[in-house]
């Protein structure tokens, strides 16, 4: 309980962290979800009820956008975490060298969506892009258009970002540091070594972090827009188009009330995920 | 991008300079020498990699100075000054609505048919229509693109283009053709010709250099019915025209038939002249200021621009041939109001139409005058001989029509880049792709 | 030939062909993009030779002499520097009295600023709009880092809190006994005790709001007020043609973030695990 002398300088240390907190995400998540049920283009303002959502199931790019959000998600969560798993799990082990590994994956981390999708443009290029020539050297030559063409562009964008693999590679480091020793060394006195050490010991273990990483990889995947926006605009036929963008293109056409309900519904797809992977993973609880 | 904003980016005015003269003296009179007007600029910034930019940057340094006392014009940084796209638009809506445009700025056709309906963009056909000789002094059809349909004029014109294909010489003549060919026909055999030599036909981009041979394809169809002037902007016209549905399906075949360079979706122009500055591609569609920009630096193999020529579009007939002749923008004022700002906004514009900043301008940037210039002004002033020659070609070719982008709706390149690859892949027929095309470009439907 | 000895060098043998894979995978297209900002655009285009030939600078002098990349460059500084503080002060103020104190409303609290991690903030884009510019912060760069300081404002008050709760809380009772005040514990104690945690938010912060296209895409219009990664998206057109000059800025970009996180590995290292699995 607070001394009486004390309520004023709390609500003066609070009151900051309080106004910004209540400015740039109470107040903006307020106004979003009020014009989500409207129609709003910055002049006007008029409620319309369901009418954006109707509007929006009915659309088919809305499905192909929310189709290729869960395809992104699964990349991440189905071959980005488990490599990750895997390297973190290796580099845990401390072998040699590793710190220098550990510093190479982690850096794609840092490096800008802007950034990464500039690389890929030139990587990806059929013309004198460096991809083309290395699966020549093993025998694919072909001039094929990876960003351009309908059925590889969603795997040529999920390639950007299925082998960052840095975040993942050091909680899972992280955690695997917080296992006691003695765990380790019980079980090799019943007989374990190797991988099934790892099987039945650390991967139980890590149900916390990798229960982490999959939310992680799942909010940033549900928001995915740089690189799509930047390499390919959604296309082609929309088959890269993921839910941010389609909602930056209701913005861009001035169409502020359906680009707010298009943003209530990644939201709202944002705290359903949440949930239910914090459920899955038991988050929050420590591992027995 | 930015190449496409290029060609958009044209120019404006002319001075008429007696009138000109009434203003100054006029506010000479009134105004006690003091402080000068200060009008703002949003597309005057210095900027060493673009000419356009830096023309306009040089122009204000030299209107300031010569109205040292009486007027000045103030650079608005802008980071869209340069680039097309629904981004600068968008940009100039938000100015919009905080009634925060610039006095004096850059729009495109298209933007200005958006921006005129804020109500924040001034009227200009009264300014036009009090000063006669001023109105009198731009050339042939350069206001159809700035106007609206009941004649008002939104903006003064930048610049008036004739928009051709390069093409290398040498290459073409080792394929037969010592001349660039007459029709459509001629030009896939020729295409034919060159890909069996191993080379690329014609160098595309999935965009700019892309929808420019689709706009010479409708041009100079016989029945295009003016989709490039006004059909573009109805959603009912695209699946019904047969000029767009024929050049549509003409440009898939060269694709299908390998003619194009292997990144010719990439949505970069950047990848399309690359190919034809290399010496791979023997054509490539693009507007008369490639060749300061481009041709002739070091971007271009040795020897490249000697061996350049720059021909207006083939025909679907013998004799037919056509070309782009375009005003695609023009200078616009957020200015609305009739003071001493507005008079300030005036003088610039008509600085910027003399025919000595325009002749400047076309000096610099490649891009030809919007207003009527003598011939020996024009010779005397030693302009690049390539885009010279087909500006005055083009005045006695059976077609001249704009290009895509003067008359499309908002989000017509957006929509184009997503479907496009898709349509050359088989993946859409020519019905739908011209109806979702249109849809997703916001073209409304008729009446 | 001893059979264990042979599958263990088998097996290491494994183990470091997945790790030179990744490291390849990770880093390789990245670092063949860096190593062509060295190469003339002729070279780029004809996509000859893995190495330069010839070898140019003449990328990095347009990069700075054309696009002016040192003006970005430096507001992206201000950006992550200010956000960076803004966020990590605030916080401090906020961690503290929630981490020490109990009153009304405070889990509350709590709980939703925790909540607004797990927010995918490209969903509030509109909104955020509209408010920057109801509050004449639109397109100001003071604008841009009070919004990146709100922005970064729950992960620091997160990894910030979790830290203090681990922390005992001895000093600060010996301090209130000598009657010190509220804000002199807070800068005398808090402060210098979290330093750890301070750090290692920091260095998450400054790399985000380095990194940010979203946001500052969306929230500045004039060239004066854009960041490094506008520019980069920019550059194709920017340059116009040429690539050199937008390969050898985009590594500098890239380079700064790199650079910040090998210096200081441990903090983010820590930062990031912190600011996730506690």
């Amino acid at each position: 309980m607070i001394r009486s002398g004390m309520r004023l300088p709390i609500a003066l240390s609070l009151a900051p962290g309080v106004a910004l907190f209540a400015t740039f995400f109470v107040v903006p998540f307020a106004l979003l979800v009020t014009s989500s049920f409207s129609e709003w283009s910055g002049l006007e303002f008029r409620f319309t009820g369901l009418e954006n959502f109707q509007r929006m199931l009915a659309d088919f790019v809305f499905w192909r956008a929310a189709g290729n959000t869960v395809f992104y998600s699964a990349v991440g969560v189905f071959v980005q975490v488990p490599l990750g798993c895997l390297i973190g799990i290796i580099l845990a082990q401390k072998i040699r060298g590793w710190k220098v590994f550990r510093a190479i994956i982690f850096v794609p981390w840092v490096i800008s969506g802007a950034a990464f999708a500039l690389v890929f443009s030139m990587f990806y290029n059929p013309r004198f892009g460096l991809l083309n020539d290395i699966l020549a050297l093993f025998g694919f030559a072909s001039r094929h258009d990876w960003l351009f063409d309908t059925s590889t562009a969603r795997f040529a964008i999920a390639g950007t970002f299925a082998f960052v693999l840095g975040f993942t590679m050091i909680v899972v480091m992280a955690e695997i540091a917080s296992i006691p020793k003695e765990l380790y060394e019980a079980a090799e006195c019943d007989g374990a070594q190797g991988w099934r050490l790892h099987r039945y010991i650390t991967l139980p273990l890590l149900r916390n972090a990798i229960g982490t990483c999959v939310l992680i990889r799942l909010l940033s995947d549900i928001g995915l827009f740089d690189i799509v926006y930047i390499l390919t605009l959604g296309g082609p036929n929309d088959s890269t188009v993921t839910l941010a963008l389609y909602g930056y293109r209701a913005y861009l056409s001035g169409e502020w009330g359906f680009a707010s309900a298009i943003g209530s519904t990644i939201l709202l797809i944002g705290l359903v995920l949440i949930l239910s992977v914090s459920r899955l993973f038991r988050l929050g609880e420590r591992a027995q | 991008m930015c190449s496409i904003s290029r060609r958009v980016l044209s120019g404006t005015t002319r001075l008429a300079r007696p009138a000109a003269v009434a203003v100054t003296l006029a506010a000479a009179a009134t105004a006690v020498a003091s402080e000068p007007i200060v009008i703002s600029c949003g597309a005057c910034q210095e900027s060493p990699s673009d000419p356009f930019l830096q023309y306009n940057y040089e122009a204000t340094q030299r209107f300031n100075t010569a109205h040292e006392r009486r007027y000045h014009v103030q650079v608005r940084q802008n980071q869209y000054a340069n680039s097309g796209g629904p981004e600068r638009l968008q940009y100039y809506q938000r100015l919009a609505v905080a009634d925060d445009l610039p006095d004096v700025f850059l729009l495109n056709a298209s933007e200005i048919k958006e921006l005129r309906q804020t109500g924040k963009l001034r009227d200009l056909t009264q300014d036009l229509a009090t000063d006669i000789s001023w109105r009198d002094s731009f050339a042939k059809d350069v206001f159809s693109a700035l106007s609206d349909d009941n004649g008002r004029i939104w903006a003064i014109p930048q610049q008036r283009d004739a928009i051709g294909i390069y093409y290398n010489r040498d290459m073409l003549a080792s394929a037969g053709y010592s001349d660039f060919p007459e029709t459509w026909e001629d030009f896939e055999a020729a295409a034919e010709k060159l890909k069996a030599a191993g080379h690329i036909a014609i160098a595309l981009d999935g965009a700019w250099s892309t929808l420019l041979m689709w706009s010479n394809l409708i041009g100079t169809h016989p029945e295009a019915n003016g989709f490039l002037q006004e059909g573009i902007r109805y959603a009912d016209d695209y699946p019904l025209n047969p000029a767009v549905v024929t050049a549509t399906e003409t440009l898939k075949r060269w694709h299908n038939a390998g003619y194009v360079n292997a990144d010719a979706f990439s949505g970069d122009f950047q990848n399309a002249a690359a190919a034809y500055l290399s010496g791979e591609a023997a054509m490539v569609a693009n507007g008369p200021w490639m060749v300061n920009t481009q041709l002739r630096t070091n971007a271009a193999i040795e020897g490249l621009y000697e061996r350049t020529g720059y021909a207006p579009s083939p025909g679907w007939e013998p004799g037919a041939r056509g070309a782009i002749v375009v005003t695609g923008a023009g200078w616009s004022s957020g200015h609305t109001a009739n003071d001493e700002t507005a008079e300030a906004v005036l003088a610039f514009l008509k600085f910027l139409s003399s025919p000595e900043e325009q002749l400047e301008q076309a000096r610099l940037t490649g891009a030809r005058p919007a207003v009527k210039i003598e011939p020996e002004a024009i010779v005397a002033s030693n302009l690049e001989p390539l885009g010279s020659t087909l500006a005055e070609q083009a005045d006695s070719l059976a077609f001249t029509y704009p290009h895509w982008r003067v008359h499309a709706p908002g989000l017509f390149l957006e929509a184009w880049r997503n479907l496009w690859p898709a349509y050359v892949r088989g993946e859409l027929n020519s019905e739908t792709f011209l109806q979702r095309l249109a849809n997703d470009a916001g073209a409304k439907p008729r009446g | 030939m001893n059979l264990p000895s042979f599958r263990q060098s088998l097996s290491t043998l494994a183990i470091y062909s997945t790790l030179a894979l990744a490291a390849l995978v990770a880093l390789g297209p990245t670092a063949w993009v860096m190593l062509s900002s060295f190469k003339t655009a002729r070279q780029i285009f004809s996509g000859s030779g893995l190495l330069p030939s010839p070898f140019t600078l003449q990328g990095y002098v347009d990069a700075f002499a054309q696009v002016r990349l040192h003006e970005y460059l430096l507001n992206t500084l201000v950006y992550a520097a200010g956000g960076t503080l803004g966020a990590l002060t605030v916080a401090t103020l906020a961690a503290y009295p929630l981490a020490r104190y109990r009153f009304a409303g405070r889990n509350t609290l709590v709980a939703l600023i925790s909540l607004a991690l797990a927010l995918p903030v490209v969903g509030l884009a509109v909104p955020e709009f509209f408010i920057m510019r109801a509050l004449g912060l639109f397109d100001t760069k003071w604008g841009l880092i009070i919004f990146y300081s709100a922005q970064l404002f729950p992960l620091s008050f997160v990894i910030l809190r979790s830290f203090l709760l681990s922390l005992p809380t001895d000093l600060e009772e010996a301090a209130l006994i000598d009657g010190a005040g509220y804000f002199r514990i807070v800068l005398q104690i808090i402060v210098p005790l979290c330093r750890p945690a301070l750090a290692t938010a920091a260095v998450v912060a400054f790399v985000i709001i380095w990194n940010d296209f979203f946001f500052a895409n969306l929230l500045t219009t004039s060239q004066e007020n854009q960041n490094a990664q506008i520019a980069l998206a920019g550059f194709r057109s920017q340059f116009r043609f040429n690539v050199t000059g937008a390969l050898a800025g985009a590594t500098l970009v890239m380079l700064v973030p790199i650079v910040v996180f090998l210096a200081l590995q441990r903090q983010v290292i820590a930062g990031l695990t912190a600011g996730s699995t506690k």
